[in-house]
């Protein structure tokens, strides 16, 4: 999986999981308003929820795609990406679309690479602290290394199995 | 696309000029430290114009920048991720007016602007747009774009195994292993027949030796003072002048520690400066193609070394410099370099720059907008108050008005994760070390005498940090290294600090710091004699002073010779000025 396809995929899963809280948004207020006997005005207002729903979403996807094409060459994104940088962009997607803060290292803290890269070091942190990406060894996250398909694959799955927890 | 290589150093970048220190190109010098705002702590790649104009606004509206703070810098994130014709440009999400109106906007409000590169080919953030081999170009556009300061960066720097860089650069900046040398025809001389400098270089048990390089600093593990390189150093005496032919048996490797760039010089001049070709391995020696060599009679000295880890940083940030200075000669922009204390640039900095980053960074939780960030206090690495003030406390020699400054990164005043005394402390140790105060807030969330501004806006500690005659505090107090507190690098913060730094007039500033979370009661001092002896003429003791708490603004008349703080509180500092009377 290249860098751009893992930028892709990441966004296919915002996508998905805005629809998805679309809907069930739409429905909950539909089914509040309608149990009150405002069926009129739960149209409306499961409307206007929605929308700004939508919006905040897509203010996040955007600024998601502004960081990300911003912060790798366009040579990159037909590389396959480095474990470091894939850090990165789901750190940010965490941050811009899931609406995470950052937490405290924990024990990952201790991982002997971790200040390898600086850009990096707080991504790697968030990521591992969540699950979606793990050390490569005990000790070792290795961000140097390529994110081979199926570590990625892996990986968006955490991210997936990880927001719908959330 | 054209293949970089490092330049030829010249009698001005080499290591054996570092000591003179003479400015590069007339860089100007004299500046105090800088006061600004920088958007990395802040924001980090997230920052946008509208957030700096925002930043600006504030700084006026708070009167920041009457106190000073007038540089407002963006850091990296700003730039599109390639060259558009050549030439860097604003990212336009980010920054969609483009830098010359923000330049504009900053400076008819009569504030400053600052801009963010990187001597290698790309950002630390990712963009690629280094300044490596764009210099000229690139100076044309910080100039064309008002710049007043820039802050550059060393990450994916081609000549040295930097951050992002291939780990195997180390090969341009290390010497391959030596096992001997050969004059002419003559017998092998084994390497555990030379002489070792420094404290790099190591011999294994053949004698052979590696480690001709310099410490990376860029973690904390190394003190910054004494020679911090390695050199390999033969005496050879001849009957006779001649010319003759080095060899060197050697095997090279591409780590820390192990290269294939070898120097060498005889009586100082330089006769070898490039790579030696690669051998099969660190185990498989091979000789040199002879050089060719003078020899004077009588004693001779034989250099064997690699000064390039600091020869290629100073030459990739002078070389900005250069066309900086060419085309605006009569613009006074000052100069950051960041390239985290790895190349030792308090060796060479005063040559090129107006401060030098002496680690890496001070956090790596930057906010974002709505997200302080966080800063810790204590950390085995980096990032944190302590980890920079430790090693910065001792290298006061360093600095000065024409030198420069020793830059212990930006402050983290505002960030999450430091209590109200840490901040306090954090604040007046950059104050006493003349370290750059470049706020990294977002200064929204500061309101006029709130506990923020009450800490940057402290007029008195800002006097400290901005006093005209440009003296770093020194150390004259360590409770856990009494001999030679000045110069000792103390990592553990289980401690109490005395600073004192000479000011204008025969005045001078007191800093008591408890860096421990515990409270410290016994009483702490330093004596007026110890005071004269370090600093002599530079201050007055006149055993009355007029005596100004900087924390609390009161003021006092005492008689003595004796300068003591009974106790501190956890991570409190105590910060007087004395003025004698």
């Amino acid at each position: 999986m290249t860098l751009g396809e893992l930028i892709e995929n990441c966004l296919y899963l915002a996508e998905e999981i805005a629809g998805k809280e679309e809907t069930a948004e739409k429905e909950a207020t539909a089914e509040k308003k309608a149990a009150a006997g405002m069926e009129a005005a739960a149209g409306m207002e499961a409307a206007a929820g929605m929308e700004a729903a939508v919006g905040k979403e897509a203010d996040g996807i955007a600024r998601f795609r502004g960081f990300v094409q911003s912060a790798f060459p366009v040579s990159a994104f037909r590389e396959p990406p480095l474990r470091k940088d894939a850090a990165r962009i789901f750190h940010i997607f965490l941050l811009e679309i899931a609406g995470e803060r950052d937490r405290e290292w924990g024990e990952f803290a201790g991982l002997r690479d971790v200040y390898d890269c600086r850009i990096c070091a707080n991504a790697i942190a968030q990521v591992c602290l969540r699950g979606i990406l793990q050390p490569a060894a005990p000790g070792v996250f290795a961000g140097d290394r390529i994110l081979s398909g199926a570590e990625a694959e892996e990986a968006l799955q955490r991210l997936g199995r990880f927001l719908a927890a959330s | 696309m054209k293949t970089l290589k490092p330049e030829k150093i010249t009698k001005d970048t080499c290591f054996d000029s570092f000591g003179k220190g003479q400015p590069l190109y007339g860089k100007q010098k004299g500046h105090l430290p800088a006061m600004g705002w920088n958007s990395w702590n802040a924001f980090g790649s997230s920052n946008t114009e509208a957030l700096t104009k925002a930043m600006a606004d504030r700084i006026i509206a708070l009167g920041l920048d009457k106190l000073g703070y007038r540089y407002m810098v963006l850091d990296d994130g700003c730039y599109k991720p390639e060259r558009v014709d050549g030439k860097l440009a604003n990212e336009e999400e980010k920054f969609p007016s483009g830098f010359r109106a923000l330049a504009d906007y900053l400076h008819e409000r009569g504030l400053l602007f600052g801009m963010y590169n990187d001597v290698g080919t790309n950002l630390c953030a990712g963009a690629a747009v280094g300044t490596c081999g764009h210099e000229e170009v690139d100076a044309r556009s910080y100039i064309d774009w008002d710049v007043d300061f820039l802050k550059v960066d060393n990450c994916y720097y081609p000549f040295d195994n930097a951050t992002f860089s291939r780990p195997g650069n180390a090969r341009y900046v290390y010497a391959p292993i030596i096992r001997s040398i050969r004059i002419g025809a003559g017998k092998k001389t084994s390497a555990k027949e030379g002489k070792l400098t420094g404290k790099v270089a190591k011999r294994g048990r053949d004698g052979s030796v590696s480690g001709l390089g310099t410490f990376d600093g860029t973690g904390p593990k190394y003190s910054p003072l004494g020679v911090r390189s390695s050199e390999l150093i033969f005496t050879v005496t001849s009957t006779k002048e001649q010319e003759t032919t080095l060899t060197v048996e050697y095997a090279t490797g591409k780590r820390e520690g192990v290269g294939a760039w070898l120097q060498a010089a005889v009586n100082g001049s330089l006769v070898q400066d490039g790579f030696l070709p690669e051998t099969a391995g660190e185990d498989a020696f091979a000789n040199s193609d002879p050089i060719r060599i003078f020899l004077k009679k009588g004693t001779n000295v034989i250099r064997l070394m690699n000064h390039r880890r600091q020869e290629n940083t100073l030459q990739s940030y002078a070389r900005l410099l250069k066309y900086l200075r060419k085309y605006a000669p009569e613009k006074d922009i000052l100069y950051s370099a960041c390239e985290w204390g790895k190349t030792q640039p308090q060796n060479w900095g005063a040559k090129v720059c107006d401060s030098w980053r002496i680690l890496n960074d001070i956090t790596f939780r930057v906010g974002r907008d709505g997200d302080p960030g966080h800063g810790d206090w204590v950390s085995g690495y980096t990032n944190a108050v302590t980890s920079q003030y430790n090693k910065a406390v001792i290298m006061d020699s360093f600095a000065g008005l024409e030198k420069g400054w020793n830059d212990p990164d930006m402050l983290m005043v505002g960030m999450g994760g430091l209590n109200h005394h840490q901040t306090k402390t954090h604040f007046a140790m950059w104050c006493m070390m003349n370290a750059p105060l470049m706020l990294g807030l977002d200064l929204r969330r500061v309101e006029r005498d709130d506990a923020l501004y009450r800490i940057i806006a402290n007029e008195a500690l800002i006097g400290i940090n901005q006093d005209p005659l440009g003296i770093q505090a020194k150390r004259l107090y360590c409770s856990l290294c009494e001999t030679r507190p000045d110069t000792a690098y103390v990592r553990e913060t289980d401690r109490v600090d005395i600073l004192v730094k000479p000011l204008k007039d025969g005045r001078f500033a007191v800093s008591f710091i408890n860096l421990s979370g515990k409270k410290q009661e016994g009483g702490y001092g330093i004596s007026a004699g110890r005071i004269k002896k370090v600093f002599g003429e530079k201050v007055s003791l006149s055993g009355r002073y007029e005596v100004l708490d900087v924390w609390t603004g009161k003021t006092k008349q005492v008689k003595g010779e004796d300068f003591t703080a009974s106790s501190l509180k956890p991570y409190e500092n105590i910060t007087r000025i004395y003025t004698p009377v």
